[in-house]
């Protein structure tokens, strides 16, 4: 029995190795309230779609980014599907992205098509990350597509593209940062949540 | 012996467990406990040494920490979060009432409740079950099972069971909540109650601020103890800093009471070490039917503590005094904790 039990335990530290962890204990989690109400407004309610991120889907992001999410990321997210009058009407999900100074969260709305309707910094412990830069930034990234989003950025991706720099004129490091982190959300969000998305789309054309 | 007995049980549970459910949440069993599910299994070892009276105690905890969103249709109707925890003591010469002796093994909750949040989204929730009492910081602050704790032990309980009404708003946060007063277990004696709640500022900004109550009679052992407080808090991050205060004034039993409390967090800029110093300070009227006479006493808390992407979480604490008062003793306690969660 001893000898079971303890092939048991070796086998699952072995397992461990290789598994994906959580830290932060799940009582901590918070749907992004403020962020729903500020990006969609009010007559939107919203659905959780809780998806598993795997690290092939992480390869994927790289595939069509010069980038990819963290490791830490590989793990359980959330998208929020928005409705309008009964009709699905976007996507909400927040994203980490690391700063020099620490981890900024940030919830980006989606459109149906999948552009940005916008975005809003969950948790960002720069003083620059006020409503006038957030303006701004929102202001240009409004409306764009993956490929335009693309555009805004150098060939490595570690920098703005001259199109950037001359497009986010205020605290273009952070402008960086965000539309880093915009990229990525698209990127996962086709890859994560395909099928669902393919779903949902099925049935918006079902209801038209 | 026991020691060793409790834990290679405890390993073999967690083993088994593993093995029917798959290694976590996110591999192959997915969708195990529901299509919104997130679930994780939650190992800790504490060392506790006291250095007044050379005292080594430790604290043995396994617990599944489960995480649900309920959908009907096209909204998100309630958020599940269900922790119990078995907790095992090693040579403890004090220990909350939850425990019978110095070495007992309880089963506890630390957080088991359903918030429904199907009326208004976020805006107005009913939560129902066992939750944090909400006042001060440890209403945004998560400080489950870590060696890191914030302004509970002013107060005497941490969680409790009962209902709550919150809710999120573009200006607000709040939670106001009537629950039994009993703490872990749900008993009755002396009719326990606390009324407790906290309305602040939102909490994903730079800047928070909050203003909390707490009433009741709370159970400690098997007497219940008369507690009131006002309190207000406010929390500053500025890139790697995090600044915290709270400050309360009420009465324990009649005698009246007034706490301060202090910290300073400082993160590296991957987030995976974080170090911090805290201060607290008390006054309490000795016996108000005798003479309005008080004592006052104060402590400092040096923490450190790394946590890896991987689920490990090591952390150490020094605590000692830097009031010492007649009545209360502050011994200087060195805390050493190992947690993994999978």
């Amino acid at each position: 029995m001893k000898i079971i039990l303890n092939t048991l335990i070796l086998f699952m530290f072995i397992e461990l190795l290789y598994s994906p962890s959580v830290n932060a204990a799940f009582c901590s989690l918070r749907d992004p309230i403020s962020a729903i109400q500020t990006l969609y407004q009010n007559g939107y309610t919203f659905r959780s779609l809780v998806s598993t991120i795997s690290e092939q889907d992480r390869m994927a992001v790289k595939q069509q980014l010069p980038f990819t999410i963290h490791q830490s990321e590989v793990n359980r997210h959330t998208l929020y599907i928005l409705y309008k009058d009964e009709q699905h009407a976007g996507f909400l999900q927040a994203r980490s992205e690391w700063a020099k100074w620490g981890l900024v969260e940030i919830a980006w709305a989606m459109n149906i098509d999948r552009s940005i309707r916008g975005f809003y910094y969950q948790r960002c412990r720069s003083p620059q990350c006020n409503d006038n830069v957030v303006e701004n930034i929102n202001e240009v990234l409004k409306n764009k597509t993956f490929s335009q989003l693309k555009s805004f950025l150098s060939e490595n991706g570690n920098a703005l593209s001259p199109l950037g720099e001359s497009s986010f004129k205020v605290a273009p490091g952070l402008a960086l940062l965000t539309l880093r982190s915009a990229l990525k959300t698209l990127a996962i969000t086709d890859i994560s949540w395909k099928q669902d998305i393919e779903q949902l789309t099925a049935e918006n054309k079902g209801i038209e | 012996m026991k020691l060793i007995t409790f834990t290679f049980k405890t390993a073999s549970i967690i083993s088994l467990l593993y093995l029917c459910f798959g290694a976590s949440a996110n591999t192959t069993n997915d969708d195990f406990f529901g299509a919104n599910s997130r679930w994780s299994l939650d190992l800790s070892t504490r060392a506790i040494h006291n250095l007044e009276n050379n005292n080594t105690a430790f604290v043995h905890v396994v617990g599944l920490d489960l995480h649900n969103v309920l959908s009907v249709g096209q909204r998100d109707v309630a958020t599940i979060t269900f922790q119990p925890y078995i907790v095992k003591l090693n040579n403890h010469k004090t220990y909350s009432s939850v425990f019978d002796h110095g070495n007992d093994t309880e089963l506890t909750w630390r957080i088991a409740n359903v918030n429904y949040t199907g009326f208004s989204q976020g805006q107005f929730n009913v939560r129902l079950g066992h939750f944090e009492i909400p006042f001060g910081l440890e209403y945004h602050v998560d400080t489950n099972g870590t060696l890191r704790q914030l302004t509970t032990s002013d107060r005497g309980i941490k969680a409790d069971w009962g209902l709550s009404v919150n809710g999120i708003t573009p200006i607000v946060e709040y939670e106001v909540a009537l629950t039994r007063g009993s703490g872990n277990s749900f008993k009755n004696t002396g009719d326990p109650y606390i009324f407790s709640g906290r309305i602040g500022t939102p909490t994903h900004k730079n800047l928070i601020g909050g203003f909390s109550w707490f009433t009741g009679d709370v159970l400690h052992g098997k007497e219940v103890v008369e507690r009131k407080k006002l309190g207000v808090d406010v929390s500053y991050y500025y890139y790697q800093w995090q600044f915290m205060m709270e400050s309360s004034v009420g009465e324990t039993a009649g005698n009246d009471t007034a706490n301060v409390f202090i910290e300073a967090l400082w993160k590296t800029n991957n987030e995976e070490i974080s170090s911090y110093l805290q201060f607290g300070y008390q006054r309490n009227e000795i016996n108000h039917q005798v003479s309005d006479e008080s004592h006052s006493t104060g402590y400092w808390k040096a923490g450190i503590q790394w946590v890896s992407h991987q689920g490990y979480d090591i952390s150490a604490q020094y605590k000692n005094k830097f009031k010492e008062s007649s009545i209360i003793d502050i011994d200087p306690v060195l805390g050493v904790q190992l947690r993994y969660r999978m």
